[in-house]
C-alpha cells in the first residue's frame, strides 16, 4: 500500500519523499531532531523517567515540553523558533511532525520514510487523526 | 486499517489495553533466570497461522508511530495469544530484521531483558532478545 492510499490528502499536494524506509526511528524522536532511537510510552522504549507512560496526548505534550518547547496558538514560521505539531485521535497521540526552516513541515512515518510536506493538514484522516497541538522554542534551544 | 485498542484479558474477561498492564508485569519480572529449557516446537498449521498474522500485522502498521497502536492491532494480538510455542518463531523474525516484537515477548514470557542504556535502541533492544532467546533455549 502506497503513503497516498494511506494517506489520502497527500494525493495533490506538495509533499516530497526524504529519506528511505528506516525503522531505527519513529516521529516522536525525529520531531525532535534525532534519528537513531524509537521515543514512544511502550515497555522497553526511550520515555523520559518523570513522564507518565501512558499513551494521552498531555504525555507527549509534556515530554516536549521537557525539551524546551512551550504550546502555542500558530503553525505559522515564526523567525527565531521551530516548530511541532502534534497529532491526536480523540485522547490518544497518533503522530508529530517538525516545522522546517521554509516553513514546510517534515514527518517520519513510522518505519516508513520520511516526507517534507507543505500542509499539516496532508497527513490528517484516518490514521493519524488531526493536529491537536502546536508547540515552539526558540532555536538556539536544543537540549534534550 | 484502523484497529481496535482493547484487548479481552484472559485471565479477568476484562477488556483492556496491552500497555495498561505494563507496570503489574514488569513488577512481576524475574531477572536473570537462565534455567535452559528445550525449545517448544510450532505445528506447521500454527507456524503457517503465525506466518499470517505477521504479514497482515507489518502489512497495517509499517506508517505508525505509536507502539500502542502497533501492538493492539488484532493480528498481533493473535500471536501473543499463540503463546509461548511461538517464542522461536518471534526469534527467528526478530533476527532477520529488528521490528515490534518486544511487547509480544514479554507479554508471553514475562520476561524483559533490555536494560535501560538500549531503550529506544532498534538493534539493541534485539540483540538483548535473541541472547535472551539463545539463554532460555528458544534458539541455538
Amino acid at each position: 500500500m502506497s503513503i497516498e492510499e494511506i494517506f489520502p490528502k497527500l494525493v495533490g499536494s506538495d509533499y516530497r519523499r526524504t529519506s528511505e524506509p528506516d525503522e531505527k526511528y519513529n516521529c516522536i524522536a525525529w520531531a525532535a531532531g534525532r534519528d537513531d532511537e524509537w521515543w514512544d510510552v511502550g515497555p522497553g522504549y526511550r520515555w523520559p523517567d518523570d513522564i507518565p507512560r501512558h499513551w494521552a496526548v498531555e504525555n507527549l505534550l509534556k515530554l516536549y515540553e521537557s525539551l524546551g518547547f512551550v504550546r502555542c496558538a500558530s503553525e505559522a514560521r515564526e523567525d527565531g523558533f521551530e516548530k511541532v505539531a502534534v497529532y491526536g485521535d480523540g485522547y490518544m497521540w497518533t503522530h508529530a511532525a517538525r516545522q522546517l526552516d521554509n516553513g514546510k513541515w517534515t514527518s517520519k512515518l513510522g518505519a516508513l520514510e520520511d516526507i517534507e510536506h507543505e500542509s499539516l493538514e496532508a497527513l490528517s484522516g484516518a490514521e493519524y487523526g488531526s493536529v491537536v497541538q502546536v508547540l515552539k522554542r526558540p532555536t538556539t534551544c536544543h537540549s534534550e | 486499517m484502523s484497529t481496535e485498542i482493547m484487548t479481552r484479558d484472559r485471565a479477568t474477561t476484562r477488556w483492556v489495553h496491552p500497555l495498561d498492564g505494563a507496570t503489574a508485569l514488569s513488577e512481576a519480572l524475574v531477572p536473570g533466570d537462565d534455567r535452559a529449557r528445550r525449545s517448544p516446537t510450532p505445528s506447521a498449521s500454527l507456524e503457517s497461522r503465525f506466518m499470517a498474522c505477521a504479514e497482515a500485522w507489518k502489512r497495517d502498521t509499517r506508517h505508525m508511530s505509536s507502539i500502542t497502536k502497533i501492538t493492539s492491532h488484532p493480528a498481533y494480538q493473535e500471536i501473543i495469544e499463540m503463546g509461548e510455542v511461538v517464542i522461536p518463531l518471534i526469534l527467528r523474525e526478530l533476527a532477520k530484521k529488528p521490528d515490534h516484537w518486544f511487547l509480544a515477548l514479554r507479554e508471553i514470557s514475562g520476561h524483559d531483558p533490555v536494560p535501560k542504556r538500549s531503550q529506544g535502541r532498534l538493534r539493541d533492544m534485539t540483540e538483548s532478545w535473541l541472547a535472551w532467546g539463545r539463554k532460555q533455549g528458544y534458539t541455538s
